[in-house]
Formats: C-alpha cells, structure tokens, sequence
C-alpha cells in the first residue's frame, strides 16, 4: 500500500500509479457505489456512475493532489451522478442479507416485518438529498461521522447536522404512520 | 420497542442490493477503460511488455526521425531550361540561372538558413540569423543581403551587391567580387547590378566579367573542355562568336597574351 505510506508532501509531487489506482479502486468503490445507490435508489445507474467516477479519477490523475483522493472520487461520482440523473421518485430495495433467520419467527412475524421494511423504505425516500446519503453510510455501511465527511468533504458538524435532520425525519415519518 | 428503534435494528441488516460478484466485475471493467487501456502511461509497475513496445516505438521513431525529416523536406529547385526564381520559407528570394540547382531541407530551414547551390545564384537575403550558400569550395554566409554566387569545378565567384558577404574569411562589401580557385583568390570592385554575373549563354557578350566564367560560358556553348590555371587577375570586356570556338578563343586570349594548345581533346590554355 505504497500510495498510503507516502508523507503528504511527498505524494503531492507525484502521479497516480496503475497500481495506486488499483489499490483506491479495491478502498473505495464499494463506498462509492453504496453512496451513489444511497442518493438516487437506482442500482443499475449506480454501478455505471461509480465505474465512470473512477475511470475520470486516471483520467485526471496528473492534476489531483494524491492526499486528497478519497475525497475526490467522492466529488466526481455526485458530480457525474447529478448531471445524468433525472429526478424520479426513490424507491429503495434493500436487500436483506444480514437477516439472522429464526426458527421461533412466525409467519406472521415475517409478514409485519415486510409490511415495515416498505413503510420504512418508502420514509427513507422522503430524506432529503445529502441527509439520507450520510445516514445511510452510517447506518447500514457502518462508516464513521468522521469518515463520510472526509469522504464527502463535509466538516464533522455538517454530518452530525445531516444525520439529526435525517433522524428527526425518520421519526416523525414513522410515528406518523403508525 | 419503538418505531424508530425497530427501524434502526432494520437498518443494521440492510445492504445496499448488488451482487457478491458485482465488485470484481467492476473493477474488470474500470480497469479495461483505464490501466490496460493506457499501459504505456504506468510509472509504477515494473517491467512490462507494453514498456518495451513504447520503447522500440520511440527508438524508431528517434531513428527514422532524420530520414523523416530529410525526405518530408528536402526541396531541390532546378532551373534547365529559363532560369528560375525562387522563394525560401522566411521569405529569402534566389534566381537561379539556367541549368543551376539549390537543395535544402524546408522544414530545418528557420534554423538553419543553409542551402547547396550548384551552378550561379543571386540571392536577395531576409535580414535574420546567418544565411549560409554550400559551395564545393566552401560556404558563404551573409546576414541581410543582395549577392551573387557562380561556381564550377575550377572556381568560385561572388559578387556582393549590398550588405555583407563572408567568403571563407574574406568579408566583401557591396560592389566587391572574390573569385577563389584551387590555387588563388583574387579581390577587387566590380560594379554589377544584375542578378548574375555570367551573362546569357547564346550571347557571350562580357563586361569586365571573370575570365572563369567566360570559360565557362564557352565549355557549356561549344561542349567542350577548358583547361585553364591562371595565378593573374583576368577581366574579360567584349563579346565572343557563338559560331566559331577558335575564333572565341582567340579573341578571349590575345588582349592578355595567354597561348592555346590541345591536349587529348581538352583545350589548354596557358599563361605566358
């Protein structure tokens, strides 16, 4: 991991390697990708956003500064994602691979608990832009405040802003429809 | 439990819906449109098979780059039958006199200003870097310029008709001519506002011209050899008989006291 043992000084004077470029693809393009599929709920469109935001990283790697990485393909997928989205209604399919099956689950159990992954799907689409993305790393990602604002370019306040307003949204929307 | 709590247990089981294999497939596919698309620009492996084809690309064309150059822009400009004018690439202007040529390479022309000339040019010269004329017997280089260069196998002449000429050393001011030969040089003033010195060739009528080039203008008229070695200052004023060689050669001879003979077929003319 040559590219994350440089001093900042160091890598600034540098170009991306293949290499590099490799080693940040293998970090980062899950977060990218689940950050994308946060913000619009189109998985397909994520996919293809999150591959181009990496293809535009080589591209313009003899301008970017090499400490600042993480950040900027960040920047280049919402920017590339903005640009080609058209908005529509969000509609989250989450899948549920963590689900620890149970033997003492009723089938009725099961029946509540879809009833409510929609109800609380359909809450999620109502977050607003930015707020929902930076809940959603932090809730199903498990990414850190500090991480998604250095990944975002956001100061830690801002993401504790964004994750309260999301929060406050979730509740209300929630007890509403009980 | 309340609603948001049984929402945050949900949410700590949610994924974001792709496949397991949806990774791998998008790195094959980002580094497809990247690294394995531009090999040649990877600074960070080492060697590697796309390195060495950019090398040998580069090693060929570094070596062909000279041939390139020679045959992209080479232009050899000949005058057969009327003589020829000509403009180079800054703007330098040559009239070449019937059966002259000059050769130089258009593209290194800005830097070098250099040309071969084989035959009799004037060249009127933009003011720049040295504008150099290659001649068998040397190279003439001037700044900004009007002058005139005649040579063949035995001589070379130039007159300069303003600015500055350096013929192998010796600078000539306007209205000075050099003529160097194998053995000598000879200097002097000699008034000629045309382009060149050697007059038509169907004429053969000289003013205070060379006696090298009246030679000359005999050997191409009659096609013939000329044998001639002189160590004395010769100017020819008059006009010779297009139609009789010996006649021409009589009146060419007699004013300086030179003696012909024959030798093997080549005319030999010697000084007293």
């Amino acid at each position: 991991m040559g590219l994350f043992k440089k001093s900042e000084s160091e890598s600034k004077k540098e170009i991306l390697t293949a290499r590099e470029f490799e080693e940040v693809f293998d970090l980062y393009y899950t977060q990218v990708r689940n950050f994308l599929y946060y913000k619009t709920s189109k998985s397909e469109l994520s996919e293809d956003v999150a591959q181009d935001a990496f293809v535009k990283l080589w591209e313009t790697r003899e301008k970017i500064d090499k400490s600042s990485l993480k950040a900027y393909v960040f920047t280049i997928a919402n920017n590339l994602m903005i640009n080609k989205l058209k908005r529509e209604q969000l509609k989250y399919k989450f899948l549920n691979y963590v689900e620890e099956r149970n033997d003492n689950e009723t089938p009725q159990y099961l029946i509540e608990m879809q009833e409510f992954d929609e109800k609380l799907q359909a809450v999620l689409a109502k977050i607003p832009d930015g707020a929902r993305e930076v809940f959603l790393m932090n809730r199903i990602d498990g990414l850190k405040y500090r991480e998604i604002a250095e990944m975002l370019g956001l100061s830690m306040k801002a993401v504790e802003k964004r994750m309260s307003r999301a929060l406050a949204i979730l509740r209300d929307e929630l007890d509403r429809k009980v | 439990m309340s609603e948001l709590e049984k929402a945050e247990d949900r949410l700590r089981k949610y994924s974001a819906p792709f496949a397991d294999d949806s990774v791998e497939t998008a790195r094959s596919k980002v580094m497809a449109r990247t690294i394995h698309a531009e090999a040649k620009f990877d600074h960070s492996r080492g060697f590697e098979y796309s390195r060495l084809y950019a090398a040998a690309a580069a090693l060929i064309i570094i070596l062909s780059l000279p041939f390139g150059i020679y045959f992209l822009g080479n232009t050899n400009i000949e005058a057969r039958e009327i003589s020829v004018t000509h403009t180079f690439p800054d703007g330098s202007e040559t009239i070449l006199a019937q059966g002259s040529s000059i050769s130089y390479n258009s593209i290194l022309w800005n830097f070098t200003r250099s040309t071969e000339m084989i035959g009799e040019a004037f060249f009127i010269v933009q003011s720049g870097d040295q504008f150099t004329v290659e001649t068998s017997f040397g190279d003439v280089n001037v700044l900004g310029t009007k002058f005139s260069v005649w040579e063949n196998d035995d001589a070379l002449v130039v007159q300069c008709q303003e600015g500055k000429v350096d013929v192998a050393g010796e600078i000539l001011l306007a209205d000075d001519y050099i003529i160097l030969s194998a053995d000598n040089s000879q200097q002097g003033k000699w008034l000629n506002k045309q382009p060149f010195i050697s007059k038509n060739k169907s004429d053969l009528s000289f003013e205070n011209t060379p006696i090298h080039i009246v030679i000359e203008s005999l050997e191409d008229k009659f096609g013939i050899d000329i044998n001639f070695t002189s160590e004395g200052v010769y100017r020819f004023s008059g006009s010779l008989d297009p139609t009789d060689l010996d006649v021409s050669l009589d009146i060419l001879t007699k004013p300086f006291g030179l003696k012909i003979s024959s030798d093997k077929g080549v005319v030999v003319i010697l000084e007293p």
